[in-house]
């Protein structure tokens, strides 16, 4: 058993941290960053120039798989304006293989920054430096490959056959990680449960959330300095400076990461470092700075795709009350053609093992494997949602099929107020929550009496229109433990996590502070000034927060970057730490000035002041003054121990995961969003329309209450999309047949319905400011609108097994009178 | 990917026949080309580079004259080449007498790999019609 | 690599109130000659084609996505930009603040786009509905905010528009 009782210190801490916290905490305040967005002045990578750049253009395999013969770059270098090209051949004898996630055997996958085999269509080949953009791709049209074109193999579960196509010989098999977690007793709970329902196959679709900025970089390979600049959109720098450094054989020090503005991520771009890389060669070689911004049809093609996942053979033991015991079941993720975040995919479900409900007996043989497709990265809800997805499914079946109410059913088996903190089958801490109070204000929300009313009153008028409700959910764990790494490969030297913020008083009094995280779009510099003001006595207005990430700040630690939901936790509590140094070197040195006890120190409006008195008072920029530039007015043991420049790094308190039982506390805070809508189905052409749709959230203490609801809609917003109109569609050649905006249908204002919220606040007691990490809802709409077209297909219809429901897919079930993909077995 | 149409054009069969079957004059018809090799009565390359939205694309195209029906119709078949893509096609091709006239029925299968197939699913089946029908009446009223 | 392709023309426009004559090579689409050319990098690209307006511009009167234009077929115009709409150092207008107010950004990439096209419809229509609104803005994806608070901004900066003429004519 996990012993997860949190040290006195961290309580102790948590108390205090809450009472200073209040006057900006908690409001929600515009954020300070939409000014210069809103005039067009942020300032995005494909806005930074460098003298003397050349612009990159990546030549991509037109096919899903094939050997490269030979490479013949004479025609493109002789272009005038060309600066170089290089092949992969090239790049490998001048890098190491990058450091791999993955044990044996895939461990001895060998991947360079460009392919030496192309594995999946859209994987670079060669790469050109020009003196512009077209030029470069006019050029990079001019390399000649001669490729031998191999059968593909693009399904993940055909991929584990051996008979099948293998993309890396070095490994002789498609295998990128195989697994059992076993929890409970599922075979006695088979055997002594009432009912098993049986379900065949579910399936979750291929997409992504495509950030409206693509990918991009501009590297400079200082000849004179031998430092490598790197202005970029990555989301997670720290995680690719730990593999460029040894792959380029430089020190973690020459690798200088920098960005300022970032347009969406969701965990798409995390991945960029193979690009990185070749940029960084390709500048070397030519001596200029080497400038990539993404094509849209080259970020849908390469830039990477949320996992797939197919669940085959899926049995769930039910007693006669309802309660649900648990599943078996196998599950297949894909991995696409390379392993450049996987195989950490096939772990980080595991944060969410039952999902919202008690389920006690779970048993998963869990397998991924490489196809002839786009590498997967991370994306909103990255490998929770699909479980959560599925978890639902198997919910809202066993409601179905035997005739329980989908909402009694639910709340029969929700994780109750009272279990908290609740420890799952696999150690996992669920912290705080209020599931059937979250699940009855979202039914509020869609008006749910009146909603099945018109269900009836719609299914008797003979319109040819269906009515469905339904319900989904989704639990949004954060600020993961890395240790859960160790589950995948016991060699990997990760577990804990952490952010690291500076908070400094400047040379006439000014409060700055410089975060270690990389945001996207969450208002960092707004939340983190809320949280330094009521620390400081000062208001946000008077709090600048740099913005973006600067690896020179020296506010980092490995883990930095914006992913897996927890700047709230993570990033804020090491802005609330260095604010609380801060303040006590400005009690130290204000104690000095004015002849009295550090503890008497009042701070507000920018003064120190002796318990309040206007009279007894020095401003900060007398306190920054004698630090600064006139210390031989300090005490010596005053002037020594202050900087002024104060770093805090939050750790959470994590212990390392067992990697033999895969038991452990994998994720600190566990925030819930629980969606319910209302849809119509017309029965002639199987189009959804979503009349009504709720959604509340429950993310322990906001910050900014604003910017919470803000993502609930947006991730809302991306779940209707992938749910009804978003997937990226492979032949079976390995061909990509949507790799534009055309026809990959990103959704629309016209698409993604009203949005109706609601929340409550059950502080996590493990974070000492009560918040929980909260940006990853996105998997709640896809259970939801599933649920609702079962709902409105009514009994006895086949089962909405696919997490992507076009209207063609839902005509279909409409007409279905074969096979139902689901049975029960009674005792 | 299926696309076929029909084009009455003012030359007779015979004369389309001639036109359309014969290598060294279907190397007049195709456009943006840079140079024509005739290999032998059945088969040629063309080297073109056509200017798109997506670059200047060089293009190898093998053309092979498959069947030949006198005056009643001719079937192509081809590969091309090109940086970040290539395609196959077959090309069948009927002529109809109309009078002094005639009617070309046509009907194509192509198949694309790489970026134009990826980016392209609404829009090449109506690009595939416009060259096919640009080099039957390029045919017919050879300038 | 073909002449045509390679010709250079004389383009000369009007942005924001200042006027600019620079050489463009003949496939210069318009958004990179703003941004690449002319400095202007409010205006965003976000797709290859024509679908997310993440670029949209007013041109000569018309709603444009300025990367379905050649930079030639420019010549002549007038256009507005993102950086048009206020002063660079200035107050914010009243829908960039609403768009403040309403927590219509997250990542602020198509804000720019979303910008030019919701000052469009509301110069048009002054007082829109909903589905208006979200019809107006169909052309611009937004992959953040799920549209939602997007929408709340519009119509809050209608009715502040609405609420200031009622008490100019008062």
């Amino acid at each position: 058993m996990t012993d997860f009782t949190a040290p006195d210190a961290v309580v102790e801490t948590i108390e205090s941290v809450q009472q200073e916290l209040g006057r900006w905490t908690g409001k929600s305040i515009p954020r300070k960053e939409d000014r210069r967005l809103l005039k067009g002045q942020g300032q995005f990578v494909d806005d930074a120039w460098m003298f003397r750049q050349g612009y990159v253009h990546f030549l991509r395999s037109p096919h899903g798989h094939a050997n490269i013969r030979s490479i013949d770059t004479t025609k493109a270098e002789a272009v005038p304006g060309v600066y170089a090209t290089m092949t992969g051949a090239e790049m490998a004898e001048q890098c190491e293989p990058f450091f791999r996630i993955a044990p044996d055997p895939a461990a001895r996958i060998e991947e360079y920054p460009l392919a030496l085999k192309a594995r999946f269509q859209g994987d670079a080949v060669a790469v050109v430096l020009a003196e512009t953009r077209e030029l470069a791709r006019d050029a990079a049209e001019l390399i000649e490959v001669d490729y031998e074109p191999l059968p593909a193999v693009v399904d993940a579960v055909r991929a584990a056959d051996p008979r099948s196509p293998v993309l890396h010989e070095e490994i002789g098999s498609n295998l990128a990680w195989h697994g059992i977690y076993d929890y409970g007793d599922i075979d006695w709970a088979l055997e002594n449960a009432d009912h098993v329902v049986r379900i065949d196959r579910l399936h979750f679709h291929r997409f992504s959330s495509t950030p409206l900025e693509c990918q991009g970089a501009l590297v400079n390979w200082d000849p004179g300095t031998d430092q490598i600049e790197i202005l970029s959109n990555i989301q997670f720098p720290m995680f690719a400076t730990q593999v460029l450094g040894p792959s380029l054989g430089v020190g973690q020090d020459q690798l200088l990461w920098r960005y300022q503005d970032s347009g969406g991520a969701f965990g798409n771009k995390i991945a960029m470092y193979p690009q990185i890389a070749a940029l960084a060669l390709i500048s070397r070689k030519a001596g200029r700075p080497a400038k990539w911004t993404e094509y849209r049809s080259e970020h849908m093609l390469s830039c990477g795709m949320g996992n797939e996942r197919t669940f085959l053979d899926i049995e769930v033991p039910v007693m006669r009350d309802g309660t649900i015991l648990g599943f078996r079941m196998r599950a297949f993720d894909d991995a696409g053609a390379y392993l450049h975040y996987e195989p950490l995919g096939a772990v980080i479900w595991s944060q969410v093992v039952p999902g919202c409900y008690r389920f006690k007996h779970v048993n998963v043989d869990y397998t991924e494997t490489l196809t002839n497709k786009c590498p997967t990265v991370p994306n909103r809800g990255y490998s929770r949602l699909q479980h959560l997805w599925m978890i639902e499914r198997l919910v809202d079946t066993v409601a179905h099929e035997l005739e329980f109410d989908p909402v009694q059913l639910r709340k029969l088996n929700y994780v109750q107020p009272e279990d908290y903190p609740y420890e799952t089958p696999n150690g996992c801490i669920y912290d705080s929550g209020d599931l059937p109070l979250t699940l009855d204000k979202a039914l509020a929300l869609i008006d749910y009496p009146s909603a099945r009313e018109r269900q009836r009153s719609v299914a008797s008028s003979g319109a040819g229109k269906r009515i469905g409700i339904g319900i989904g959910s989704t639990l949004d764990s954060g600020t993961n433990n890395f240790g859960q790494a160790r589950i995948i490969n016991p060699d990997l030297p990760f577990s804990g996590n952490g952010e690291a913020a500076t908070v400094r008083l400047d040379l006439y009094g000014e409060i700055f502070c410089t975060l270690g995280s990389s945001p996207t779009g969450q208002g960092h510099e707004t939340t983190a000034a809320q949280v330094v003001a009521d620390i400081l006595g000062a208001s946000p207005a008077d709090v600048r927060v740099h913005a973006g990430f600067n690896k020179e700040h020296g506010a980092y630690v490995g883990f930095s970057g914006t992913y897996a939901s927890q700047f709230a936790v993570t990033g804020i509590n090491a802005a609330i730490g260095a604010a609380r140094l801060l303040r006590a070197e400005i009690a130290t040195v204000a104690a000095a000035a004015l002849q009295c006890e550090g503890a008497d120190i009042q701070l507000e409006a920018g003064v120190a002041s002796y318990r309040g008195d206007g009279e007894r008072a020095i401003p900060l920029i007398g306190i920054a003054n004698l630090v600064y530039a006139n210390n031989a007015e300090l005490p010596p043991e005053v002037a020594d121990g202050v900087s002024l420049n104060c770093r805090y790094v939050y750790r959470p308190p994590f212990q390392v995961p067992d990697p033999v039982t895969k038991r452990g506390n994998l994720t600190l805070t566990y925030a819930v969003q629980i969606h319910a809508c209302v849809i119509e189905l017309d029965e002639q052409t199987g189009q959804v329309r979503i009349l009504d749709y709720g959604a509340v959230d429950d993310c322990g203490n906001r910050i900014n209450p604003q910017i919470v609801e803000g993502q609930v809609h947006g991730a809302t917003g991306l779940g209707v999309g992938a749910a009804l109109y978003e997937a990226f569609n492979y032949s079976e050649a390995g061909q990509l047949l949507n790799a534009s905006f055309y026809d990959y249908h990103a959704v629309t204002a016209l698409d993604v319905p009203a949005i109706k919220t609601d929340h409550l606040e059950s502080p996590s007691p493990f974070t000492p400011n009560g918040a929980k990490g909260m940006g990853e809802g996105g998997g709640a709409p896809l259970a939801t609108i599933c649920s609702a077209i079962q709902d409105a297909l009514g009994p006895g219809a086949e089962l909405v097994s696919d997490s992507h429901n076009p209207p063609e897919r839902v005509w279909r079930l409409l007409r279905s009178t074969g096979a139902r993909g689901v049975e029960v077995q009674t005792r | 990917m299926m696309v076929g149409g029909r084009v009455a054009v003012e030359a007779s069969c015979e004369e389309m026949f001639s036109r359309l079957s014969d290598p060294r004059k279907l190397e007049d018809l195709v456009p943006a080309v840079e140079w024509v090799e005739v290999l032998d009565e059945d088969s040629f390359t063309v080297s073109m580079a056509p200017s798109t939205g997506l670059g200047i694309t060089p293009l190898k195209l093998r053309v092979n004259v498959s069947d030949r029906r006198d005056n009643e119709g001719v079937r192509l078949s081809g590969e091309a080449d090109g940086g970040e893509f290539t395609a196959a096609f077959q090309l069948r091709l009927e002529f109809v007498p109309d009078g002094q006239a005639s009617q070309v029925r046509w009907s194509a299968e192509a198949r694309f790999v790489g970026l134009l197939s990826s980016i392209g699913q609404r829009v090449l089946p109506a690009i595939v019609a416009a060259q096919v029908e640009a080099v039957v009446r390029q045919a017919a009223s050879p300038t | 690599m073909s002449s045509d392709a390679a010709a250079i023309h004389a383009v000369e426009v009007t942005i924001n109130g200042e006027r600019y004559e620079r050489p463009a090579l003949a496939r210069q689409l318009l958004v990179h000659f703003l941004r690449d050319t002319l400095g202007l990098r409010g205006t965003h690209i976000g797709c290859d084609t024509g679908n997310c307006g993440a670029c949209t511009v007013i041109c000569d009167g018309r709603l444009t996505k300025s990367c379905m234009l050649l930079a030639a077929q420019a010549d002549g115009c007038e256009i507005t930009t993102v950086e048009g709409l206020a002063p660079a150092r200035g107050d914010l207008t009243p829908l960039q603040a609403a768009f403040n107010a309403e927590h219509g950004v997250q990542c602020g990439y198509c804000t720019p786009g979303m910008l030019m096209s919701a000052s469009f419809l509301l110069e048009r229509n002054p007082n829109p509905s909903e589905h208006e609104i979200r019809r107006g803005l169909k052309g611009n994806i937004c992959r953040c905010t799920g549209y939602e608070n997007i929408v709340r901004a519009v119509q809050s900066a209608a009715r502040a528009a609405a609420a200031a003429t009622a008490k100019g004519n008062s």
